[in-house]
């Protein structure tokens, strides 16, 4: 009875409707009513029943399923039908006193709703909550800083956004049906809850740390006051040393977990710094354009690895959002200056331009005590051939440092899109940079120094990376590719040996001038692709391939016959190319309380040149591998996991291994890629307490089993590097942190390792005496400690202390710099004595936050018997100040 | 740790004072002692030892009274049989007519009768001013007295009953020289000091060096000569630590010890450490330093290619340079090892710039030493570019006069090693001799018939070693390229020089440079063909160096009965030298 009483009032409908097209003020009317888990055909009888009107409608394209108990007050007649229909899209008309209703098949109601979140300081803020209150759409925030919610009805929202430690907004959104809205905000930092924004925060960092395969990350915000760079920055990482050769810009060799030099890979945003040219890297990176620090120790993530052996550490670059532009400089000690701008400029809410950049200058003329001066007297020949040069040794208290100075810049500017139909991120930058070293000597001991020579390096970047999700976020592409030219010499245009008094020593053969040069051409890229199978497991495929053409260029014997031709060699290329493919899963099991993970790596190297060597060209060789590793992490308790990984990881060798250097290292085609069985075990703690602070304890085990150990010896006159060490490294490490914000805090961490020969020489009928398998590899400190203290002093008001004060104090034990024999004792003068290196500083926030300045001393003590690698001493006691100040 | 060691402290024993005052009263002398002419000085012409030196055999006499005295024919006296006159010293620096206040020092080992050095361990001396009465305990004739390593020597009795010794039980302990801190008229073991330990410097005993697995070296001090297993393991360990000479136990190296350069010289102290002690400066690195004697010791340097240095080895200051000449040579030239010969040192020359202008002949160069004259180029033509390694200490000198020198050869197959000379009374190559031990021993090897490290061991007899075997392998790969090394490619160029390297290829064998036969030495194990190796004689016996892959050891052969054993294993780095300090 019913359906034939509405299919004649359709039929009704239909023909008044035609009469009154268009007048839509019907279904602006208000209407106040109630409906109570009523069917929606009953509510449609109610609603015609209470506005004395006609709605028309297909009954089949009634949502017959569909209930509805809802209080309308005074809302549009329109807007309580559409409610009617739920989420299908339908389409109202009004006829005289009727409202026809059509159902759009294939649309949706819904719209998707995309955010971006990011703190006071345009960094993203991962980890926020984003929900539409009253419903269950919600989720949080990723490392970006973004979330992207689904199946937002359409229409006017209320969106909420709240993080612990900062004050929860609402903003107002309109959700297009079946479209995309974007929106971005930024939060304010919340003073009454900034101790609970310490305690309860997920940063990237914390998140980092969390992962199964165990990931030490430097938050560089912390040292956003201090005048320190990346390398500085890194070595208060746990179970790392950065052994330097000298003050800024002087090479820093990474030692990690036992392992060091090329098997400690450094990446700059996720890329081998080897590829960018050489101009910038951890020795002149300032601290101020440094977002965070990750060191993976023996176990690399397959999307993040290339070939690193014993580790890797991964500078992330900051990057500033919408309008901002921050300038830092510091002057110090040795005629220090180090300037950085970072500026951002949002053109739109989907493009925006990055610009910046850097320049440092030393000196480097500190003083160094107790150094051999070579003297030259003229006196009698014995034969009665007038005078000749007799050396002698001074020994000086102290001198200066000279010819030492070391100068970079670095520019970059880039573009960045966002959330384009084609692509959800795409940047495309472009960076110049150029360093130049002077070098005074290659070896203090010998008592002179060499004045002349010089080393330049001028890079040339352009990087493009694209992300884009495919199938709801399900699968993700990613790539990077950097294409780099770079010029790299080094000249000796001064041929004379010259003392620490720069008095010229007489000697009847000058320096040879040495006039190097490389050009390098290289490309490499990075595809990864990940599909997250469902919210427990996630299976991910990289590849990562590395092309370089160089020349290498040199001043000497630039000529050679070979068959009877004249070959210029500084005009042949040579090439290396290196291709590691990988494949990753993982999982989360146990309610996540478990997680897993195994991956694959395929690592596969070409070396071919046609630069001649002993009159032989077209030298070729390739090699190919495998390696395999894993991770596990169990959690007890919120506050208490356990983490183990393996990782039998490989190491290619690099181009100046294989090639040498034209110069004094013969190259070697036979080399093989180094191999280690690394292995992980630890604890972690952390908790908070009453709100105040928290406390974050680590406890880890390491062994890293290392083979074909490539290692540099004599070849005749000359030197090659080799495959004839097998070392194994086994240590713990112990870190302790109690935190109460970023600005007080205590860090310790604690390393004991030893680094122990168990074969040399291998493949060579060299007796291996039993008595060294075990002893300490040389130059490897076998226990060290670091203790960080950050002090805040705020008002109430401020969301940042007003006055900072820091220290930090660095002890390192004895170590030799030879072998050590099972029951011996090495020579003094191969002993580093026990280091204890102070420095302290203070900082203060301007009460706008916008202006910081610290002052600094490092080596506090003006300990001159403080050494770095090889036993080169370290700065003097030296005063940095640093002013930050954000313009916009 | 170490078995050398001396305490310092007199002994002075009690009962040893009553002892020795019983037997004043029954001295025994040496009746028999009863030449010489009688004089006797008086108080006003007192002398004293003031320095007695064992080790370096050398005393010194001091005049404490207040006239000139003539020591012409003052006796030295170690005990029975044992005197000698002091005129019968020739090398004597000071005057022997002693004014008063004044000291002369007597060089020993330049007597021509008795008493040509002092007993190291244990000795009493004694100064007579007459050789008639050797058994006087008048302190007119017995006019100073010292004993030193234990009690009871020789003519103490007299000593002590003449005043001239406290004590026969007191004696002078401790490290060489002893010095005489009293006055005149102090006499005993309280009045002479020795040396600190740390200052001492043995001249006997050995040390053993070896290879640490990242090439450094560590060397360890040995009394005697080790017997078993010299354990290395808790030894020094330097830089870099190679001895070419030694001169009155000092041992002078390439560079010092903590790895920088110039000559270094270094010693074993009391307490058997191995110390820095002087060095000569160089700019540039040197090249085995070659020790002729106390005033002269010649080197060669990078920093001045074309000269030979002369230096004092006992001041370590430079004091000459010899300027070669490079006339007839196709370029300019750095000098390489050295040997001597009479007044004559000898360097082996090569181009300063062999990539560009290589040397296609063997050069030898020699100079005179004492008067800093280039004397003359010796070449052996179409030798090409050839290396000279020989083992440290290894001068290869015969007892005419006759200079060996082995070339290495030039692989592959440009030239074969081969030994060559330079006649007694010649500066020129005798171009007649030349003698290729490899073809004599393993006529197969015609790829790598090299052999290195000569060491003439006297009586005809040199030492090398020489690769001999040739593994299957390089046999193959000779086989893929036609069987004519010319053909060889770099990489397998690589892997032939890898497998000689870690195949069994060397051994160890002698040449006799008169015959010019050569022959392997039988009953020592190969070795890794380019390994590093050395030999050096000890009282009459060859110890060679085996480093296998399962042997790391010092061999004893002796070259007249061609007997081989094995003197002792070595643990604590691969073994890279064997030096006697009393060389």
């Amino acid at each position: 009875m019913t359906s034939i009483k509405k299919i004649g009032t359709l039929i009704f409908c239909v023909a008044t409707s035609i009469l009154a097209f268009g007048q839509e003020g019907l279904l602006n009317q208000k209407v106040t009513i109630r409906f109570e888990n009523s069917a929606v055909a009953d509510a449609l009888d109610q609603l015609m029943r209470q506005t004395n009107t006609t709605i028309n409608y297909r009954p089949s394209e009634l949502p017959k399923e569909r209930t509805v108990s809802k209080d309308f007050q005074q809302v549009k007649m329109g807007e309580v039908i559409n409610e009617l229909w739920g989420d299908d899209v339908i389409t109202l008309r009004v006829s005289g006193n009727a409202v026809l209703v059509k159902r759009v098949f294939g649309k949706s109601r819904k719209g998707r709703l995309k955010g971006a979140i990011r703190d006071e300081n345009s960094n993203p803020l991962p980890g926020a909550t984003v929900r539409l209150p009253g419903t269950t759409i919600g989720n949080i925030t990723d490392q970006n800083g973004k979330v992207n919610l689904a199946g937002v009805p359409s229409g006017d929202h209320i969106v909420e956004v709240s993080f612990i430690g900062y004050e929860t907004a609402q903003i107002q959104v309109k959700v297009k049906s079946g479209g995309t809205t974007s929106f971005s905000h930024q939060l304010k930092a919340s003073i009454d809850v900034l101790n609970e924004v310490v305690v309860k925060g997920t940063s990237i960092a914390k998140e980092i740390s969390q992962e199964p395969i165990k990931i030490n990350t430097i938050d560089a915000k912390a040292f956003q006051l201090q005048s320190i760079d990346a390398a500085e920055m890194l070595r208060t990482a746990p179970g790392v040393l950065v052994r330097r050769t000298g003050g800024l810009g002087s090479s820093a060799n990474v030692n990690l977990n036992g392992l060091a030099g090329n098997a400690v890979r450094i990446y700059i945003d996720g890329f081998p710094v080897e590829y960018l040219g050489g101009g910038y890297n951890l020795n002149n990176l300032p601290g101020s354009v440094i977002d965070r620090l990750e060191v993976y120790k023996g176990v690399v993530p397959a999307d993040k690895g290339t070939d690193a052996l014993g580790g890797a550490v991964n500078i992330v670059s900051r990057r500033l959002y919408n309008n901002k532009l921050e300038l830092s400089y510091q002057v110090g000690s040795f005629n220090t200056h180090r300037a950085s701008f970072l500026g951002s400029k949002k053109i739109s809410d989907r493009f925006a331009i990055t610009l910046e950049g850097y320049h440092n200058y030393s000196d480097n003329n500190f003083q160094l005590a107790n150094v051999r001066n070579i003297v030259v007297d003229s006196i009698p020949d014995r034969f009665g051939n007038g005078l000749i040069p007799s050396v002698r040794i001074d020994t000086l208290d102290r001198v200066r440092r000279f010819h030492n100075a070391h100068r970079s810049s670095f520019v970059q500017a880039g573009l960045h899109w966002n959330d384009l139909s084609w692509a959800d991120q795409l940047s495309f930058s472009t960076n110049f940079s150029s360093r130049i070293d002077e070098v005074q000597t290659l070896n203090i001991t010998q008592g002179f120094a060499l004045l002349g020579r010089t080393g330049e390096t001028m890079a040339f970047n352009q990087s493009l990376a694209y992300v884009k999700g495919f199938l709801d976020k399900k699968l993700e592409l990613k790539y990077r590719g950097v294409i780099s030219n770079s010029v790299q010499s080094i000249k000796n245009d001064n041929t004379n040996r010259i003392n620490w008094k720069k008095e010229i020593i007489p000697a009847p053969r000058p320096i040879d001038p040495i006039d190097l040069e490389t050009e390098g051409l290289n490309h490499a890229h990075r595809l990864g692709l990940s599909y997250n199978i469902n919210n427990r497991h996630r299976l991910s495929i990289n590849n990562f391939y590395a092309r370089s053409r160089f020349f290498r260029k040199s001043n000497i014997n630039p000529f050679i016959e070979i068959g009877g031709d004249l070959i210029n060699r500084n005009e042949l290329p040579s090439f290396f190319t290196k291709n590691i493919a990988s494949i990753e899963w993982r999982g989360d099991w146990l309610n996540k309380k478990l997680t897993s993970v195994i991956f694959g790596k395929h690592y596969f190297y070409n070396a071919n040149t046609v630069a001649p060597f002993n009159n032989v060209t077209n030298l070729e060789v390739d090699d190919q591998t495998t390696g395999y590793g894993g991770a596990l992490k169990y959690e007890f308790t919120d506050h208490f996991f356990i983490r183990g990984s393996y990782e039998y990881a490989v190491r290619i060798p690099s181009e100046r291994e294989v090639y040498g250097d034209f110069i004094n290292i013969n190259p070697n085609f036979n080399l093989r890629p180094e191999r280690s069985s690394n292995f992980n075990l630890g604890i972690t703690y952390e908790k908070e307490f009453d709100g105040l602070f928290r406390i974050n304890t680590s406890l880890d085990g390491f062994i890293r089993d290392t083979k074909d150990l490539i290692w540099l010896g004599p070849d005749g006159a000359f030197q090659q590097f080799r495959n004839n060490r097998e070392v194994r490294s086994l240590g713990m490490e112990w870190s302790l942190k109690v935190k109460r914000d970023d600005y007080s805090k205590i860090d310790f961490n604690l390393t004991s390792q030893e680094r122990t020969y168990q074969a040399f020489n291998p493949e060579k009928l060299i007796f291996q005496d039993p008595s060294f398998i075990g002893s300490r590899f040389p130059n490897t400190p076998s226990f060290f400690h670091n203790l960080q203290l950050n002090f805040g002093i705020k008002s109430l008001k401020s969301t940042l202390p007003n006055l900072v004060l820091y220290g930090s104090w660095f002890h390192v034990r004895e170590f030799s710099i030879t072998d050590e024999p099972s029951n011996g004792e090495p020579e003094p003068f191969s002993l580093v004595p026990t280091q204890n290196e102070f420095n302290l500083g203070i900082g203060y926030f301007s009460p706008s936050d916008k202006l910081s300045l610290s002052f600094q001393v490092n080596n506090l003590t003006n300990d001159f018997e403080l050494f770095d690698n090889w036993r080169v001493p370290k700065p003097n006691r030296n005063f940095q100040i640093k002013v930050n100040y954000q313009i916009f | 740790m170490y078995t050398r060691f001396y305490p310092r402290r007199i002994k002075v024993p009690f009962i040893g004072l009553i002892i020795a005052g019983m037997f004043m009263l029954t001295i025994v002398s040496c009746d028999d002692d009863d030449d010489g002419n009688g004089m006797t000085p008086t108080e006003a012409e007192l002398v004293r030892f003031t320095l007695v030196d064992p080790e370096g055999d050398s005393l010194v006499i001091g005049n404490f009274g207040t006239s000139e005295i003539d020591l012409s024919n003052y006796q030295l006296c170690l005990g029975p049989n044992q005197y000698n006159a002091i005129s019968n010293y020739t090398d004597i620096v000071g005057d022997l007519s002693l004014s008063a206040n004044e000291n002369v020092i007597i060089k020993l080992g330049s007597g021509t009768q008795n008493v040509t050095s002092l007993p190291l361990e244990n000795g009493g001396l004694g100064l007579f001013a007459s050789a008639d009465d050797f058994s006087s305990t008048d302190p007119s004739l017995l006019l100073d007295y010292v004993q030193w390593g234990a009690a009871d020597q020789n003519r103490v009795g007299q000593a002590v009953t003449a005043g001239r010794w406290d004590n026969a039980d007191n004696f002078v302990s401790g490290f060489a020289p002893y010095t005489f801190s009293g006055a005149s008229n102090q006499v005993g073991a309280t009045f002479w000091q020795t040396l600190e330990p740390e200052d001492a410097r043995l001249k006997t005993g050995f040390i053993i060096t070896a290879t640490t697995p990242n090439g450094n070296i560590v060397a360890k001090y040995f009394s005697e000569m080790p017997s078993g297993t010299a354990d290395l393991t808790d030894g020094q360990v330097f830089q870099s630590f190679v001895p070419w000479d030694i001169l009155d136990g000092y041992l002078y190296t390439e560079g010092a010890t903590d790895g920088s350069g110039g000559i270094g010289r270094a010693r074993v102290n009391g307490n058997g450490q191995i110390v820095d002690d002087g060095n000569l400066e160089v700019t540039g690195n040197t090249r085995r330093p070659a020790i002729v004697d106390a005033t002269t010791g010649v080197y060669t340097s990078q920093a001045s290619p074309a000269n030979v240095g002369v230096f004092n080895p006992m001041t370590m200051q430079l004091e000459g340079l010899i300027e070669m000449s490079d006339e007839g040579l196709p370029g300019p030239q750095r000098m390489r090892n050295l040997l001597i010969r009479g007044d004559e040192v000898f360097t082996h020359v090569v181009s300063l710039n062999r990539s560009e202008v290589p040397f296609t002949s063997v050069y030898l160069q020699s100079a005179n030493y004492r008067t800093g004259q280039f004397t003359a180029t010796a070449e052996f033509p179409g030798l090409g570019i050839n290396n000279w390694q020989k083992s440290p200490f290894a001068n290869n000198v015969d007892e005419d006069g006759n200079i060996y020198f082995l070339a290495t050869g030039n692989p592959p197959i440009s030239t074969a090693g081969s030994l060559h000379k330079i006649p007694a009374g010649s500066n020129n190559f005798d171009l007649t001799y030349r003698v290729e031990p490899v073809a004599q021993i393993a006529p197969l090897n015609q790829l790598l018939p090299l052999s290195r490290f000569f060491n003439y061991i006297g009586n005809d007899i040199g030492i090398a070693l020489a690769i001999t075997e040739i593994p299957p392998r390089v046999f193959e790969i000779l086989a893929s390229v036609g069987g004519d090394p010319r053909n060889l490619s770099r990489e397998q160029l690589n892997e032939i020089g890898a497998l000689l390297n870690t195949e069994e290829t060397g051994r160890w064998i002698k040449i006799n440079v008169v015959t010019q036969e050569a022959e392997n030495i039988a009953g020592l194990p190969a070795q890794g063909g380019f390994a590093q190796v050395f030999s050096v004689v000890i009282d009459g016996e060859v110890y060679l160096s085996t480093s296998t892959g399962s042997e790391n050891a010092i061999y004893k052969y002796n070259p007249t009965t061609d007997a081989v054993e094995k003197a002792f294993d070595v643990e604590g780095g691969s073994v890279a030298g064997l030096i006697d300090l009393s060389w």
